[in-house]
């Protein structure tokens, strides 16, 4: 895999320490009795692209799941914009800010591709501006322009993804959670949805990024997160992580 | 030879949107072929239809032979069609031996009574189907410890895995898969890649849909290309990836 | 004309009734997928609350109490607004804490609620109907349309209302931002709160509009044929259920449509039927049934609504209840866990232990509800296959049961007996013949019965289903010459072997027991085989399980079969247990009851059913013995209910879940582990 095309390397701002958007401490969740995230600590700062690697069943799902409140946690602290979230309800999240696009897309299935749009922006007060932020998604993202009135469950898999990253911009974040957005989609695909999140960086949105595409993830991200078996093993700047390094990782013990 | 699959003009349409128009496609026997195509081309359509999920709109099925356009679902996976699903669907609440079992249900015969009763046909049935099973699951790389729990709880890879040993439990002459490595990294990536070829070695060909260039250019023996469910080229990989409008249509820089 | 026209009025006036109730159906189904049968209590309440606000004065609890003495306008207003409030409650605490539980939990918990609130408003106002009071509108002459068609004002105002009500609600979900987060919730309640919906707090204004929709119905309801009483809200309920699902349930103009026509066809077919008034109730369900064959998602529903709904109908544990209350749960499953391993020599000991306890129980009384218990365990394992195996929620499961009952009291006693005047010792040997019969035809009528519900799933099955066993019963009822109607049949013989009867209470206890035995062993050896994977293959996946070469339709008639053929079976019994049999006996609510023993007890388990029985009975019971049941009487049941929710709440995947029984045959893998 070459380095080709703009890719905007970041580490601009990377000496100066800034006080995060999302700090995680020791965060645990468990399953029963088996916990599948064991004392994570994550820092994103603000106008970054961080990302969290990790091979199958690492817990990076659980571990976004929990920063948006979908699951309890069995420990450990969330704060955003310097305000303790632990406890907070998940739809209360979105309102200061912080948007989760999930795995598996999750979109509405028997609403059409407009009204799964406009429920993006639920938190959001200004109905006004709704039809110009569609409009500019619209244009990031043709294919949907082309299916407004379709109901989401009939769209591809590839366009079901591309909704569901729409919809999470929707409501105008501060942070935006991405658990593997380029799943499913056609190489090409895979570019726009990576340029996308460039753009949507220089567009003062930060971004969490989950991926099992590492080498890619590591490209374009500040700083990134490896996981495994529930913990971080490693972290570094993006720039300093060799993406052969990361496949060592990834076989450690039972992959 | 004559091939093993044939779809003849095969046109889907749903309302006014036309996913698959006019669609010529012959999978050899012990090929691996490859399917295609940008997000929403109609891969998956496509291979609703050759598992009787779709009723095409226009067109005919030929398989091994024999015209298999009018059954219903359970008669293509009879004939020896067997599929797995783009979004994983295996069996909640049923452990991995009983969802790999299901697989093989065409091959019991034993009639009500003979189960009550305790018939000693019914029971050998039983003992060499769970053997093969176990064979199977150690085929695709499943250890003894999975067998007895219940398989949506296991992780993304490893579902992948039980859905591919439940398909071949049927015996079938064709196994055709929905992009089975979305969602997986570059090593997972490579172990079911080396089980594709496993399959086909045993004389089974696979009709794999899958995004991943790398591994398609390595695995298959044959592509079709789908745009906007049309054949967009057909014929070997090193050839139909080559060409600029494949290309322009769906590769994108990186690949 | 006259006659036609004077129908058509009162069925308009009914069908506006029955589309507001059905419009509460549909509106909380669109949102949770809840199909709450409360909502016909809640119809019931509306009508009392509206009419003791009216009245100066109400005897509530056997005291005068003063009331205000509201115009109707007000009193309409108040009784809205506090049902509406009622349902909050009801879904804060019988349903929410069960969003991520097994599917028929709340629908368990939505029947127990609805028990609660009749009991409880007997309690309160009492067994007698509570007469509407007149008021100014209803003094006011009729409006003659037509020369011939007489409607009353308040007909008018009626109609007018529920119109103005539907619209108004139509374009509120359509068009208004609570409407299009109710849509979300209902698709899909994570992503719902991923976007910043507050879902519980939309579920939550579901359930206050569909309250008030059900409040105003029933308030109407009352003014309209001038009374309320606590069972009231039963069979509207009911047929605004029909109306909802004969409309597409989840569309409100699909309820308004189902609504409309229900009433009329009502009314008409009582009017114009030879005997129609009889057959009345017979007529919606027929309807119901011939329209869901044609239309499996109804008028206007969407067709992907026709599926087997979201969420498992096992599985999910719920993580209320304070740690030691969990513990002891943990404790309790661990064995159940180690018990369902051990399969065959844990239900030896099983066995064991109840030929002990047949043997030891003293009390003749006890040793009858004992016998009740297994009887009504054996039913519920029957009703287990179908619904706790198969994954089809059958309602009409009472209907082979009765077949069965029917077959050998009708063979006893009207014919022999009645006919050729042979006395039943003579010919005792025909109850064990009568056992596998009826077993056969049961299941042939199951088949018969399954086959045009094939194409449906969830919750529309469970409907058609339902539907299939009230005609069954209205027909036991009419059918004078077969089924000797309401009046039942009397003197079928107990059981007798070589002369001998078996009618002492210990030897009934025993004969339910091996029958026990009978049932559990080949219901367990069919669901230990590829036809038990294949059921619960078609259970958790349909489509997937055709994928894999199941010919799903098939065996989910060869389900029906298995499950209709315990149904006669133990149906024989049954009448031979009791003497005595109506068609009271074989009732809709029975057939709720049964499924509820095997949700508290465990769907798809063997044990479930009969832990469910046993339970249950048993509280039956011990509540009796209580005081305070011994004052007010009515309020066992709303004992029972709260009992049931508790249980619900705490164990929703049902009492003993993790007997899960294995899906491989027994013995098959002993070897192969060496
Ligand atoms: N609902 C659940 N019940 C029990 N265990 C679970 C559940 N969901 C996930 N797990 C387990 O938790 C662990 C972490 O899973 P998670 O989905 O967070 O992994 P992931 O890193 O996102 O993997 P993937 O790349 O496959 O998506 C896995 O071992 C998985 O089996
Ligand atoms: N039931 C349906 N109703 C309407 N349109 C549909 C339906 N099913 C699929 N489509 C449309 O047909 C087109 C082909 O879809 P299909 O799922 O086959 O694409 P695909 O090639 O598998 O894409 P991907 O790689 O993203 O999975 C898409 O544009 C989709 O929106
Ligand atoms: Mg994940
Ligand atoms: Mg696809």
């Amino acid at each position: 895999m070459t380095q080709t095309g703009p890719i905007v390397h970041p580490t601009l701002h990377a000496e100066r320490p800034v006080e995060p958007l999302l700090k995680v401490s020791g965060l645990s969740v468990a399953y029963g009795r088996i916990r599948a995230v064991d004392g994570v600590d994550l820092a994103v700062e603000p106008g970054r692209i961080v990302s969290l690697v990790g091979s199958n069943g690492a817990g990076k799902t659980t571990t976004l799941m929990a920063l948006s409140g979908l699951l309890p946690l069995a420990a450990g602290k969330v704060e955003f914009a310097g305000e303790d979230i632990t406890g907070l309800a998940p739809e209360l999240r979105v309102g200061r800010g912080i948007a989760h696009v999930p795995e598996r897309r999750r979109v509405f299935a028997g609403m059409s591709v407009r009204e799964n749009l406009v429920l993006g922006a639920y938190s959001r007060g200004d109905a006004i501006e709704i039809a110009g932020d569609i409009e500019r998604l619209t244009a990031l993202f043709p294919i949907l322009g082309k299916r407004m009135h379709q109901a989401a469950g009939t769209l591809s898999g590839g366009e079901q993804q591309m909704l569901a990253i729409a919809r999470g911009l929707m409501s105008r974040p501060q942070l935006l959670i991405m658990d593997e957005p380029t799943m499913g989609l056609a190489p090409q695909m895979i570019d726009l949805i990576l340029d996308t999140v460039l753009e949507i960086r220089k567009l003062g949105t930060t971004v969490l990024l989950v991926e099992q595409n590492a080498v890619e993830a590591i490209r374009l991200s500040d700083h990134v997160y490896i996981m495994r078996l529930g913990r971080i093993v490693h972290e570094d700047g993006g720039a300093n992580i060799d993406p052969e390094r990361v496949k060592a990782f990834y076989m450690g013990v039972d992959a | 030879m004559t091939a093993l699959l044939e779809a003849r003009q095969v046109v889907v349409r749903f309302g006014g949107l036309e996913a698959v128009g006019g669609l010529d496609m012959a999978v050899a026997r012990g090929a691996i072929h490859g399917l295609i195509g940008p997000n929403g081309a109609g891969k998956t359509t496509v291979l609703n239809v050759l598992t009787g999920f779709i009723r095409p709109t226009a067109g005919r099925l030929v398989f091994d032979g024999e015209e298999i356009g009018g059954l219903n679902v359970n008669g293509f996976a009879r004939r020896g069609l067997a599929r797995t699903f783009q979004n994983i669907r295996l069996f909640g609440a049923m452990t991995v031996l009983e969802s790999v079992l299901v697989g093989a249900h065409q091959r019991f015969s034993s009639s009500a009574p003979a189960l009550i009763f305790g018939g000693r046909a019914a029971r050998a049935a039983e003992r060499a189907m769970i053997a093969r099973a176990h064979e199977l699951l150690t085929f695709v790389g499943l250890g003894r410890e999975v067998v007895d729990r219940v398989a949506t709880t296991l992780s993304y890879g490893h579902q992948r895995r039980v859905e591919i040993a439940r398909a071949l439990m049927s015996s079938p002459k064709l196994l055709l898969l929905d992009e089975p490595l979305a969602g997986m990294n570059a090593l997972e990536k490579q172990e079911i890649a080396d089980l594709v070829r496993q399959v086909r070695a045993q004389g089974i060909a696979v009709l794999l849909i899958e995004h991943d260039m790398q591994i398609v250019r390595s695995l298959c023996d044959h592509l079709t290309v789908l745009e906007y469910g049309k054949r967009l080229a057909d014929g070997a990989p090193e050839k139909v990836l080559s060409d600029p409008a494949v290309q322009a249509a769906y590769l994108g820089r990186t690949r | 004309m006259d006659y036609f026209g004077q129908l058509l009025a009162n069925g308009l006036v009914l069908g506006a009734i029955y589309a507001l109730t059905a419009v509460a159906f549909t509106l909380v189904y669109g949102v949770v997928r809840l199909v709450n049968f409360a909502f016909g209590e809640l119809f019931m309440l509306g009508a009392f609350l509206t009419t003791s606000l009216m009245l100066p004065e109400v005897r509530l609890l056997g005291t005068v109490v003063p009331m205000p003495g509201f115009p109707l306008p007000i009193a309409a207003l108040g009784a809205i607004v506090v049902t509406g409030i009622i349902g909050v409650v009801v879904d804060r605490i019988a349903y929410r804490p069960l969003r991520n539980a097994p599917r028929l939990a709340p629908l368990i918990t939505s029947i127990a609620v609805s028990v609660v609130l009749q009991s409880l408003a007997q309690t309160i106002w009492g067994a007698e109907e509570l007469r509407f009071p007149q008021f100014y509108l209803a003094t006011l002459e009729p409006v003659v349309l037509f020369d011939s068609i007489y409607l009353s004002v308040m007909d008018l105002v009626v109609m007018a209302t529920a119109i103005v009500a539907m619209l108004g609600l139509s374009l509120f979900i359509a068009r208004s931002s609570l409407g299009r987060a109710m849509r979300a919730s209902a698709e899909d309640q994570t992503a719902a709160m991923l976007v910043g919906i507050p879902v519980n707090r939309v579920v939550a204004a579901a359930f206050a509009i569909g309250s008030g929709f059900a409040a105003l119905a029933g308030l109407l309801y009352a003014q309209t044929y001038g009374f309320a009483h606590s069972s009231m809200g039963f069979l509207p309920g009911l047929k605004a259920l029909t109306a909802a699902v004969l409309g597409g349930i989840g569309s409100v103009p699909g309820a308004a449509l189902g609504g409309l026509i229900l009433g009329l066809v009502e009314a008409l077919g009582a009017g114009y039927l030879p005997n129609g008034t009889a057959w009345k109730d017979a007529i919606s369900f027929v309807l119901l049934v011939g329209l869901l064959y044609l239309r499996p998602q109804g008028l206007l529903g969407r067709p992907e609504l026709n599926s087997a709904g979201r969420g498992s109908l096992l599985g999910g544990a719920s993580s209320a209840g304070v740690g030691w209350l969990q513990a002891v749960f943990a404790r309790f499953d661990a064995l159940l866990t180690r018990g369902a391993a051990a399969g065959t020599p844990a239900a030896f000991g099983l066995l064991a232990v109840a030929v002990v306890v047949g043997l030891m129980v003293p009390s003749d009384y006890w040793l009858r509800i004992l016998t009740m218990v297994v009887i009504y365990g054996m039913l519920a394992s029957g009703l287990n296959v179908i619904v706790g195996f198969a994954g089809l929620l059958d309602l009409g499961f009472v209907a082979f049961w009765a077949v069965g009952s029917y077959l050998t009291s009708i063979l006893f006693v009207l014919v022999l007996k009645d006919g050729y005047g042979i006395a039943p010792q003579e010919v005792w040997w025909l109850l064990y013949l009568n056992l596998p019969l009826a077993g056969l035809l049961a299941a042939g009528f199951a088949v018969l019965l399954g086959t045009p519900t094939l194409k449906l799933r969830g919750d529309y099955l469970a409907i058609m289903t339902l539907g299939f066993g009230e005609i069954v019963r209205v027909v036991a009822i009419n059918w004078m010459d077969l089924t000797n109607g309401p009046m039942g049949i009397r003197g079928i013989p107990a059981p007798n072997l070589f002369g001998i009867s078996l009618g002492s209470p210990r030897a009934q206890f025993f004969f339910a027991l091996a029958l026990a035995v009978v049932v559990v062993f080949a219901v367990a050896r069919l669901v230990r085989s590829y036809v038990g994977r294949a059921w619960v293959a078609i259970r958790e996946d349909e489509e997937a399980a055709e994928a894999m070469g199941v010919p799903t339709a098939r065996y989910k008639l060869y389900a029906y079969a298995a499950s209709g053929f315990v149904g006669g079976f133990v149906g024989v019994f049954y009448a031979h247990s009791q003497q005595y049999i109506s068609p009271l006996n074989f009732s809709l609510f029975e057939n709720i009851l049964l499924l509820m023993l095997v949700v508290l007890g465990g769907l798809g388990t063997f044990i479930g059913p009969f832990v469910g029985a046993l339970i249950w009975i048993a509280f039956l019971q011990l509540a009796l013995d209580l005081p305070f049941v011994q004052a007010y009487p009515e309020t066992r049941f709303a004992l029972l209910g709260v009992v049931l929710i508790v249980l619900m709440v705490f164990r929703p995947q049902g009492l003993a879940a993790s007997a899960r029984v294995g899906l491989t045959m027994p013995g098959a893998r002993a070897k192969e582990a060496a």
